[in-house]
């Protein structure tokens, strides 16, 4: 007896000594952010907004950027971006902007159409015949409806509880997959939340077959898309979409019970490198992206058009929001056009509003929910 | 650390009739974890892994089915979320024909979790650094075989538990599944 306690003693320890194990953050890089927006005209008052902003947020940290059209942009940081280090929020601090990531995949498709390569009517059976047999109502199923949640494919970030544990139990594992295997593993074989174009349901999966497609007709990887499409012509610096081994990134945080955890594990496997949330990108950097598509500088007007449309059914009480790879934001006071991207650490936000020809980026490295009253105080600036 | 200490206090009392006894049940036991809801699928291959040490208290006994409590200690490792120190304390039915036990048990648990990854609390100058241990409560049910043979017990649990809190804004609850593979066996006082 004597002998098997000693042997339950030494796996006590070990196991001990395993439990140790932790993940190691590495220290960021020392991030260098030439700027002068303390000497924008409206510097004080955008700060004060974003002191109240932070101040009626749990986030530990957030960037806001504020572009009114042809005038110089504001970037504004305050907090930390990773408690590990304590590392300050900077101005150039990168984010992972989540579904803000559908826009640039939206845009991509809409110079596509623009250049007469696909149709908005085209369907998945016919754009991607190799996988017609695996996809639900793909014959009927359209491209217009992929990009604007109306295809009835399901979101399993939201409603597949086997892919919400897989992030938690394997990270590495969903991490691994792009977005063919995301759909072999949740997509294929599996029914419809409603026939094609007749409700509307968020879906990033939609947004996974928009890959496939943009690969197939240009022959290009999604990722270099975005650096020919977008990132080379508009001077983009710091915005990426390859998964990369990035320690400037914003941690991302949420709470479990009174602690605030680090969840960006989660978000890193979940987002990293996907068409629909994958895209790491700074403030200044989506100022620039935002003014561009709302000026028409990236697509064609009839384009822009047709992803400010909104969609409408019942089941949303009649406007769904839901354009082609954007939303509409209406604060009650305004009106504006983009996109929100939440993740389980991370809030995301790139809106541009016509009547005040603004764009509007926040960022906060807080998951968990974020007042958004600061855009309307933000707009207010004169 | 109250919450543990208020756990103790329920469950030493429970067990505390056994400890007097003069032949002291005890089990070990080997086993693998999952995140997962009780289920056969696939999630991404990942298993914890970890042992299990506990008694039990015997309520009631007839010919052929008992009333018990259980004391159980489990340690669990799991690779990029964490360990888990589980204290539970189940209300165990048992069936007894013959050599072979056939146990359903259900009660509550607490755990000590190491976390992985990094927890901060808030302090005078903003978030610090807080020790990644954090107290969790656990809710258990547990099917069990065993068969005598000789002076042991061999046997095969399948437990499901959900661990709470978890993350406030997505799920407050956290279900795994463990598999345990281990004997009983009866330690004498003399």
């Amino acid at each position: 007896m004597t002998k098997l306690f000693s042997n339950l003693s030494i796996l006590i320890l070990v196991s001990l000594m395993v439990a140790c194990t932790q993940e190691t953050i590495p220290a960021p890089e020392a991030l260098l952010c030439e700027s002068d927006y303390q000497n924008h005209p409206n510097h004080a008052a955008y700060e004060q907004a974003l002191q109240q902003y932070v101040s009626n947020s749990s986030a530990p940290g957030s960037v806001i950027g504020v572009k009114k059209y042809q005038e110089q942009e504001w970037v504004g940081a305050y907090g930390a971006s990773n408690l590990e280090h304590q590392t300050n929020m900077e101005v150039c601090t990168p984010f992972r902007t989540g579904s803000v990531t559908k826009i640039f995949t939206a845009v991509i498709v809409m110079q596509l159409y623009d250049e007469g390569k696909i149709n908005l009517s085209s369907t998945v059976a016919a754009v991607l015949p190799s996988i017609s047999n695996d996809i639900p109502n793909s014959a009927s199923m359209t491209v217009q409806q992929l990009l604007n949640h109306t295809s009835g494919l399901r979101q399993p970030t939201d409603d597949d509880i086997n892919y919400q544990l897989t992030v938690i139990n394997n990270p590495d594992y969903i991490g691994s997959l792009d977005a063919r295997k995301r759909l072999e593993q949740y997509i294929y074989d599996e029914p419809l939340k409603h026939n094609p174009g007749e409700d509307s349901y968020y879906s990033n999966a939609g947004y996974w077959l928009l890959q496939l497609m943009i690969e197939q007709i240009t022959g290009k990887t999604l990722q270099q898309n975005v650096e020919e499409r977008i990132v080379e012509p508009l001077g983009l610096t710091n915005t990426y979409l390859e998964k990369r081994t990035d320690t400037d990134v914003s941690r991302g945080y949420n709470f479990s019970g009174q602690l605030l955890k680090d969840v960006t594990i989660w978000d890193r496997a979940d987002s990293d490198g996907d068409p629909s949330a994958g895209i790491i990108s700074t403030a200044a950097d989506l100022l620039l992206f935002g003014e561009a598509i709302f000026k028409g500088n990236l697509v064609s007007d009839t384009s822009l058009a047709l992803m400010k449309t909104t969609t409408s059914f019942p089941s949303c009480n009649g406007d769904c929001g839901y354009g082609l790879g954007i939303e509409s934001w209406d604060t009650g006071q305004n009106l504006g056009y983009g996109k929100n991207g939440s993740s389980i650490g991370v809030d995301a936000n790139l809106i541009f509003f016509p009547e005040q020809n603004t764009t509007i980026v926040i960022f906060s490295n807080f998951g968990g929910g974020n007042d958004k009253s600061v855009i309307d105080v933000l707009l207010g600036v004169e | 650390m109250r919450s543990f200490l208020l756990f103790l206090m329920i469950l030493v009392p429970a067990i505390s009739p056994v400890i007097g006894q003069y032949a002291m049940p005890l089990k070990a036991g080997l086993l693998v974890e999952q995140i997962s809801l009780p289920t056969f699928q696939d999630y991404g291959s990942r298993l914890g892994h970890g042992f299990t040490l506990g008694t039990n208290f015997t309520y009631k006994e007839k010919v052929k089915s008992a009333l018990l409590q259980t004391a159980d200690f489990h340690i669990i490792y799991h690779e990029e979320y964490g360990t888990s120190f589980m204290l539970s304390s189940l209300f165990d039915y048992s069936i007894r024909p013959g050599k072979l036990n056939m146990d359903i048990k259900l009660g509550p648990g607490y755990m000590l979790f190491n976390h992985y990854t990094s927890l901060y609390s808030q302090g005078d100058d903003g978030y610090e650094e807080a020790s990644r241990l954090q107290g969790k409560f656990v809710g258990l049910i547990s099917l069990s075989c065993s068969y005598t043979i000789g002076s042991i017990r061999p046997y095969l649990a399948y437990t499901t538990y959900f661990e709470t809190p978890f993350i406030n804004t997505y799920s407050t609850l956290l279900p795994h599944q463990m598999v345990e593979l281990g004997a009983y066996f009866t330690l004498h006082s003399k």
